[in-house]
C-alpha cells in the first residue's frame, strides 16, 4: 500500500504518497493490454534475434541441393527454399537484419529531426524560416518517395536503404519537435530559467527537451514498425538487401516465383514481418494511452 | 473564399520550386561521373565521354544547368530515357491514367470501408464488432502491402481463378491491386473515423439533438457524421500520397503498367531521366492534391479559411 494510515480518535486519516510520473506510467502500463501484448511480442523477437546462433537449427546460408523445396516437416519446420536452405533459420537470422535497419533508420530520423526542430522552434526568426521551407519541400515527397529518390542517388543496398529511410523521416520529427518546442517555450518555467540567466543551450537541453519526449517516443515506436516494413518493401523490389542475405523482404521476393507450388517460401517471411510490425504498432498504441498527458501530473 | 484559395496557391509555389531543385540535384549528387555510369559496359573513348557530356549539358556550370533544366521542365520536356530512347514525357503520359485509375479505385475503397467501419465501431463502442474491427485495423496496418498482394494473387487468382494474376485492361485487373493498395489506408481511416466520431458524439449539440427526440439515425448521420468528416477529408488527402507511393510497390507486384512500376524499373536500371521524371510528376500530383484538400477543408470548415486570410493580412 502506498498510503499511510493514522488513527486520530475515531477518525482514520489516510495520507497518500505523492504519485510520481514513473509510478503513473508503470500503473498505466500494467493496465494497457496493447502495451503488454506489443512488449511481449517484441521481447520475443528481440530474444530471437540475439539468440539466433543458438536457436537456429541450421546455417541460414548453407545450401543443400538434394533438400530443395522441402515442405514444412519435423526437420524443417518452415520448409526449405530453392537452394535447400532452412527457412526457419533464415527467418530467425532475418530478425537481426530487420530490427537493426528499423532501429538505426529511426534513430537517424529522430536524432536529426529533433535537432532541427529544437533549434528551429527555439530560435525562430530566419533559422526557423529557412529550415521550415526546406521541410515543406521534403514533405512534398510523400511516403516512400523521398527514400526512393535517395536510394536512386546512393544506389541499391541495405546500408543505403537505412540512410534513405532515416533521411526520409527527418521532416516529420522536425515538425513534431518544433511544435512541441513552441508550445513549451511559452511556459513560465522557461521564462523563469531565462530570467535567472540560464544559457540557451542549458534551457534547450534541461528545460525544454525532456518535456518534448512523450510524443516523440510514441511516434518513434510506430515509425520503427513502418521502417521495418519499408526496408522489407525496398528489399522486395530489389533495392535493399541482396541475395543471399536472409532479409525477410528479399526472401519473399525470391519466394514469389515458386508461389504456385511452394507456398511456404513466401508465407513465413511475410508472417515474420507482420508479427514484428504488429508488435511495434501495439506498443505504440499502448504508449499513446500511457503517456497521454491528460491525467498525468 | 477567393482570397483563401489564392493564398493557398501562392503558398505552394515555393514548394514547387523546391521540388524542381531537389529533382535537378538528384543526378548531380550521384557519386561518380554520370557520364561514365551511363557508358558503363561499352568501352568508351575520351571523345565519346566528352560528346555525351556536352549532349547532356553537363559541361556547363551548375546554375546554368539548372536554368536549362527548369526551362525544359516548364515546357514539359523531361529528357530522353537512357533505356528506351523515348521521351520521358511520353513514357509518363501513357502510364499516368493507369496509376490515377488505380489510386482512385483504392481511394474509393479506402474511404467507403474506412468510414463505414469507423462509424459502426464508434456507435457500438465496446461491443464485439468494435473490438474485432479495431483489432483487424491494427493487423491491417502491420501487413506489408507486397505480401498481402501476393497472398491475394495466390488465393483469388491462382486457386480460384476469379481475377487475372497481373496486367491491366479491364476492371477485373484493378480489383486485387486496388484492394492491396487500399488496405493500409482503410485501416488508418477506420481508426481515425472511430475516434473522431466518439469525440463528436460527446458534444453538446449531439446531446441537444437527442434531447429533442430525434431518431438515433438522424443524430448520427445528420449531426455527428458531418463534423466527423472534416478531419477524415484531410486524412484521406494525406493518404492519397501514401497511395501514390504505395503504387510503386503494388504495381510492381501485379506487373501493372503504371507510373510506380515505371519508376521502379528505372531505379533498377539507373535510368536517371525517367527516375527524375517519375519523382517530379508524383511530387507534383501530391502537391496539387494537397492544395485541393486544403481548399476543400476551407469549404467544409469556415473557421479555417478565416484564420488563414486574417493571418496573411497580419503578415
Amino acid at each position: 500500500m502506498s498510503a499511510v494510515q493514522t488513527r486520530v480518535g475515531s477518525l482514520t486519516l489516510v495520507e497518500r504518497k505523492p504519485r510520481t510520473f514513473s509510478s503513473i506510467v508503470r500503473q498505466r502500463f500494467r493496465s494497457s493490454y496493447h502495451a503488454i501484448a506489443g512488449a511481449t511480442i517484441l521481447g520475443l523477437v528481440i530474444l530471437m534475434a540475439l539468440a539466433a546462433p543458438v536457436i537456429a537449427p541450421h546455417d541460414p546460408l548453407a545450401m543443400s541441393v538434394p533438400n530443395q523445396f522441402q515442405p514444412p516437416s519435423r526437420q524443417h519446420w518452415f520448409g526449405t527454399d530453392e537452394f535447400g536452405r532452412d527457412i526457419l533459420s533464415r527467418v530467425i537470422y532475418g530478425a537481426r537484419i530487420s530490427l537493426r535497419v528499423g532501429l538505426l533508420a529511426t534513430m537517424l530520423a529522430v536524432g536529426a529531426g529533433m535537432l532541427v526542430g529544437l533549434v528551429s522552434g527555439y530560435f525562430g526568426g530566419w533559422v526557423d524560416g529557412i529550415s521550415q521551407r526546406i521541410i515543406d519541400v521534403m514533405l512534398a515527397f510523400p511516403g516512400l518517395l523521398l527514400a526512393l529518390a535517395i536510394v536512386a542517388i546512393l544506389g541499391p543496398g541495405l546500408q543505403n536503404v537505412l540512410i534513405a529511410l532515416g533521411i526520409g523521416g527527418i521532416p516529420y520529427y522536425a515538425r513534431l519537435m518544433r511544435g512541441q518546442v513552441l508550445s513549451i517555450s511559452s511556459g513560465e518555467y522557461v521564462e523563469a530559467a531565462r530570467v535567472v540567466g540560464a544559457k540557451d543551450t542549458r534551457i534547450m537541453l534541461r528545460h525544454i527537451f525532456p518535456n518534448t519526449l512523450s510524443p516523440l517516443i510514441i511516434v518513434a515506436s510506430l515509425d520503427l514498425g513502418f521502417n521495418i516494413l519499408s526496408a522489407a518493401a525496398l528489399s522486395f523490389i530489389g533495392l535493399g538487401a541482396q541475395p543471399p542475405t536472409p532479409e525477410w523482404g528479399a526472401m519473399l521476393s525470391a519466394g514469389r516465383d515458386f508461389m504456385r507450388h511452394q507456398w511456404w517460401i513466401a508465407t513465413f517471411p511475410g508472417l515474420a514481418i507482420v508479427v514484428t510490425v504488429l508488435g511495434f504498432n501495439l506498443l505504440g498504441d499502448g504508449l499513446r494511452d500511457i503517456l497521454d498527458p491528460r491525467g498525468l501530473e | 473564399m477567393g482570397k483563401y484559395v489564392l493564398f493557398r496557391v501562392v503558398a505552394s509555389v515555393p514548394v514547387l520550386i523546391g521540388v524542381v531543385i531537389i529533382v535537378f540535384l538528384m543526378v548531380r549528387l550521384v557519386p561518380g561521373d554520370p557520364v561514365k555510369i551511363l557508358l558503363q559496359g561499352s568501352r568508351s573513348t575520351q571523345e565519346q565521354q566528352d560528346n555525351l557530356r556536352r549532349q547532356l549539358g553537363l559541361d556547363k556550370s551548375l546554375p546554368e544547368q539548372f536554368v536549362i533544366f527548369a526551362g525544359n521542365v516548364a515546357r514539359g520536356d523531361l529528357g530522353t530515357s537512357y533505356r528506351s530512347k523515348r521521351a520521358v514525357t511520353d513514357e509518363i503520359r501513357i502510364r499516368i491514367p493507369n496509376t490515377l485509375k488505380l489510386a482512385a479505385t483504392a481511394l474509393v475503397i479506402t474511404v467507403v470501408t474506412g468510414v463505414v467501419i469507423g462509424v459502426v465501431a464508434a456507435t457500438r463502442k465496446g461491443s464485439w464488432i468494435d473490438l474485432a474491427s479495431m483489432f483487424g485495423a491494427t493487423i491491417a496496418v502491420s501487413v506489408p502491402g507486397f505480401w498481402f498482394g501476393l497472398m491475394l494473387i495466390m488465393f483469388f487468382a491462382v486457386r480460384l481463378g476469379w481475377f487475372p494474376v497481373s496486367g491491366s485492361g479491364s476492371w477485373k485487373h484493378l480489383v486485387l491491386p486496388a484492394l492491396t493498395l487500399g488496405l493500409r489506408s482503410s485501416a488508418v481511416l477506420a481508426r481515425v473515423t472511430r475516434s473522431t466520431m466518439l469525440e463528436v458524439l460527446n458534444n453538446d449539440y449531439v446531446r441537444t439533438a437527442r434531447a429533442k427526440g430525434l431518431r438515433e439515425k438522424t443524430v448520427i448521420y445528420r449531426h455527428a457524421l458531418r463534423n466527423t468528416l472534416i478531419p477524415v477529408v484531410t486524412l484521406a488527402g494525406l493518404e492519397l500520397g501514401g497511395l501514390l507511393t504505395g503504387a510503386f510497390i503494388v504495381e510492381t507486384v501485379f506487373a501493372y503498367p503504371g507510373l510506380g512500376a515505371l519508376g521502379i524499373q528505372a531505379l533498377s536500371a539507373r535510368d536517371f531521366p525517367v527516375i527524375q521524371g517519375v519523382v517530379l510528376v508524383t511530387a507534383l500530383i501530391y502537391v496539387v492534391v494537397n492544395l485541393g484538400v486544403d481548399v476543400l477543408y476551407g469549404v467544409l470548415d469556415p473557421r479555417i479559411r478565416h484564420m488563414h486570410t486574417t493571418a496573411s493580412v497580419r503578415r
